[in-house]
């Protein structure tokens, strides 16, 4: 049990001293312990007080085997991935004549980054010196196992798949977490019924605009997921929202046409529907998820062949009318893309409407129409739709 | 231009038979069938009066009329139509003037469907109608609008009796609405599904048929107003008060204040007018069909004379979000519209069922929105535009439809709730506005 005397030592880059009473937040010690895995492993103390960084003085930790055995749990519980034996150990160590726990840490750099579960979400914070800071976007993505994306990108193109052999003619928007994160759906349900669904204004929309947050019947709880709709699996949309945080957007083609030609999609569908779900996203997630949580986006069309888009706003009235509608060009009958997108949260949270307008963009491409026959109502400058009043 | 030149302008079908004036209007009103039923009934000889507000569709509706005679093998030369207020008229034109411009190739064998617009712009022509009718003994198979009930009373209600049918066209209901917006071959009830928005456009934009298809509910409300108060109210009332400006205020107030109970002296105090003045121009804004007042239901009937108080609320829903400073998403205002919408479409079913319309009211805690008696049942109607149902709203209701011994109770309600209300039918608005008599009747689809 006896170590290296940590007392007259400095805090640093793999040094932390906390006081016993720090057993009593094991949060923040997970913090500690989680900011040393994202950088170069180090070791924390409990039991030792510190003034102005430096170690002054050894408190007792009652009970020591018991509070390592405890600690342990707890950072197992709180951090993902969970760390192995090699990864974290809790030891109860003599300094002076004081037991006190000294935690060891030694990260491994295929497992970084390591997240602190908090509130439901992940955080990914890194020590930098003998500070800790939450680590920038970038780092988190390069450090993002390229496995965890490969994961979430296959579960959205078999969730494709299943829609798609479902046979319906509908514009699908799936969203997934890359790392898990955790709705309440259940809670969820109830912000539905109570709120969401009758006040699209929390999403800045009117009810006469096209979004998602309205239903014709109340939400129905399933097995972890919370689902809602209109008039499905008739036309027109339903949307569900599952416990990891995938969310299903799905609406039908019939849908986007309010007037024009036979099967001509009506602009502002098109572009309403999928900001309004990253706006609902935003809502959502915006508890459960970290600004470094990636989110994977892909949209898709079925039985897209045959129907029409035309270039500008409708708003616009005769001009828009001066434009031509444009079939859709491929002689397949759905519309998908290779490579979804992927939004760290960050950028849903700050701007949704242009995570939704990228999307979009890809539609008119599809259909050989340039970004700026997009409807003018999307807003470049700022990035938001703003539909008159 | 004389006379014979507008007649046959406004009667192509003279010229080129084949000729269809309201092709462009492909959506049929309710109240079409019942037209074109009674013109066809040579057995009836009475005449139809259409009545309704300015810009309401009478002439699309007559207009449409006239082509399904045509494509029934109506003789073209045989079918007049001859709107009253066609700019080109520059002196006063009768009925009997109209009728006699009949066109080469008019077989005087045959009957002949005169279809009349605007009719009170026509001097003396109550007699004429009166006239027509009794020696025409249902040869000439007629057709009038009118946009001016005022009018229609100077023309002596006692002596239409036997003589004309009345016929009131509103805005659209929400069923002529979703049928205007959907796809050809599409059910109204399908164009509901795709459309989760239908109600929403159709609380925004109101029932005026000519604005309900603007992309932009704003440049709607912005016609509305523009059109009511210049055509509706500053042209058509300016020969019946001394300044017409004051009657305007007042109707902006009473649609602002659309399903509040009429006080005379409150209007009078907030906008200075007197009472008697006040009391005549509610008078003559209930004659443009604008206005709809409801009397409070008097469970005696002397207890009605003496204390009439009745509710006014604007005849269509859109008056209401184009004449207030409130968004439409504003609770206040939503609230408002779901109030007229709905009185809009129980009006209809009171006719349809020879109904009473009121509302209910012992004291503040103790009110319903709507009582519809019927010769069968009296039922009870309460609006709410509220997200949630509060136990204390449905207590209240539950005391009131005891109060007013109703045989069935009902609240309409735009929220998603969940379960039956004990003692009461929890109707989703929208499925009353897409069939109101069946949702009340217990026959809905």
């Amino acid at each position: 049990m006896n170590a290296p005397h940590p007392l007259r030592r400095r805090e640093d880059l793999h040094l932390e001293f906390k006081s016993a009473e720090a057993l009593a937040r094991p949060e923040a010690i997970g913090r500690e312990v989680a900011a040393m895995l994202n950088a170069d492993g180090g070791e924390v103390w409990i039991g030792i007080r510190e003034e102005n960084g430096t170690a002054v003085e050894a408190q007792s930790i009652p009970d020591p085997e018991r509070a390592a055995e405890s600690l342990l749990d707890s950072l197992v519980d709180r951090l993902n991935p969970s760390p192995s034996h090699a990864e974290v150990q809790v030891k109860p160590v003599k300094v002076e004549d004081k037991i006190v726990l000294r935690i060891d840490v030694v990260p491994s750099s295929n497992r970084q980054p390591y997240a602190l579960i908090k509130s439901g979400g992940w955080h990914f914070p890194r020590r930098i010196g003998n500070r800790i800071r939450a680590m920038s976007r970038e780092e988190v993505f390069n450090r993002e196992p390229e496995a965890d994306l490969e994961d979430a990108s296959r579960r959205i193109r078999e969730e494709r798949e299943r829609i798609q052999e479902a046979g319906r003619d509908s514009m699908c928007l799936l969203l997934e977490p890359a790392c898990e994160v955790a709705i309440d759906v259940s809670a969820l349900a109830d912000e539905l019924r109570n709120d969401l669904l009758n006040n699209p204004a929390r999403i800045g929309f009117r009810r006469i605009d096209w979004h998602f947050a309205q239903a014709s019947e109340a939400p129905r709880l399933g097995k972890e997921r919370v689902q809602w709709g209109w008039g499905f699996p008739e036309p027109a949309y339903r949307a569900e929202v599952r416990a990891h945080g995938a969310m299903l957007f799905e609406c039908a083609l019939g849908a986007l046409h309010w007037k024009g030609e036979e099967r001509e999609i009506w602009p502002l569908c098109l572009l309403e529907y999928p900001i309004s779900a990253f706006r609902l996203a935003r809502l959502i997630l915006q508890k459960p998820a970290t600004d470094e949580t990636p989110i994977i986006a892909d949209m898709a069309f079925f039985g897209i062949r045959g129907w029409k888009l035309r270039q500008g706003s409708p708003l616009d009235g005769s001009l828009f009318r001066i434009h031509e509608a444009v079939e859709y060009p491929e002689p397949d009958q759905d519309l998908t893309w290779a490579k979804p997108l992927v939004f760290p949260f960050t950028e849903i949270r700050e701007t949704p409407d242009r995570c939704g307008f990228r999307l979009v963009r890809r539609v008119y491409e599809a259909f050989g129409l340039p970004e700026t026959a997009i409807p003018r109502e999307y807003d470049r400058e700022s990035g938001r739709l703003v539909l008159p009043e | 231009m004389d006379l014979n030149a507008i007649v046959e302008d406004q009667n192509p079908w003279w010229r080129e038979p084949t000729r269809r004036t309201a092709g462009r209007f492909p959506v049929r009103r309710d109240l079409q069938g019942v037209l074109l039923e009674h013109v066809l009934d040579l057995e009836d000889r009475r005449a139809t009066v259409v009545l309704g507000p300015r810009q309401v569709g009478k002439t699309t509706l007559v207009l449409q009329t006239a082509d399904d005679l045509l494509d029934r093998g109506w003789p073209p030369h045989n079918l007049t139509y001859f709107d009253f207020s066609d700019d080109r008229i520059l002196q006063p034109v009768t009925a009997r003037q109209v009728v006699d411009a009949h066109p080469v190739g008019f077989d005087g064998e045959q009957p002949r469907a005169l279809l009349l617009d605007e009719i009170h712009l026509a001097p003396n022509w109550p007699s004429w109608l009166k006239q027509a009718v009794d020696r025409g003994g249902g040869r000439d198979r007629i057709v009038v609008t009118d946009s001016a009930a005022s009018l229609l009373r100077e023309a002596g209600r006692e002596s239409g009796q036997g003589r004309w049918d009345e016929h009131r066209l509103e805005g659209l209901s929400f069923r002529e609405f979703a049928r205007l917006m959907a796809d050809e071959e599409e059910s109204v009830e399908e164009a509901w599904r795709r459309t989760p928005n239908l109600l929403e456009r159709y609380l925004a934009t109101g029932g005026f048929p000519e604005h309900v298809a603007a992309t932009d509910p704003q440049s709607v409300r912005r016609r509305l107003r523009s059109d009511i108060v210049e055509r509706a109210i500053l042209r058509d009332l300016a020969g019946h008060v001394d300044r017409v400006e004051p009657v305007r205020d007042l109707f902006v107030y009473l649609v602002q204040e659309s399903g509040a109970i009429f006080s005379a002296q409150g209007a009078s105090n907030v906008l200075g007018p007197d009472v008697r003045s006040v009391r005549r121009w509610i008078s003559l804004l209930e004659d443009t069909f604008l206005l709809v007042s409801l009397p409070k239901h008097a469970q005696r009937a002397s207890t009605g004379l003496k204390n009439p108080q009745p509710k006014i609320f604007a005849a269509d829903h859109g008056l209401i979000s184009a004449f207030s400073v409130l968004p439409m998403q504003e609770p206040a205002l939503r609230a408002q519209a779901f109030e007229a919408v709905v009185f809009r479409h129980l009006r209809d079913v009171a006719r349809k069922l020879g109904g009473e319309l009121s509302y209910f009211r012992l004291r503040q805690d103790l009110e319903i929105d709507f009582v519809l008696e019927t010769a069968e049942e009296r039922l009870a109607l309460e609006v709410t535009a509220a997200r949630q149902l509060k136990a204390k709203k449905l207590n209240r209701l539950r005391n009131a439809h005891n109060a007013l011994k109703a045989d069935r109770s009902f609240l309409l309600h735009g929220a998603l709730i969940e379960g039956e209300p004990e003692g009461l039918t929890a109707l989703p608005l929208q499925r009353f506005l897409l069939d109101p008599l069946d949702s009340l009747t217990g026959n809905a689809r």
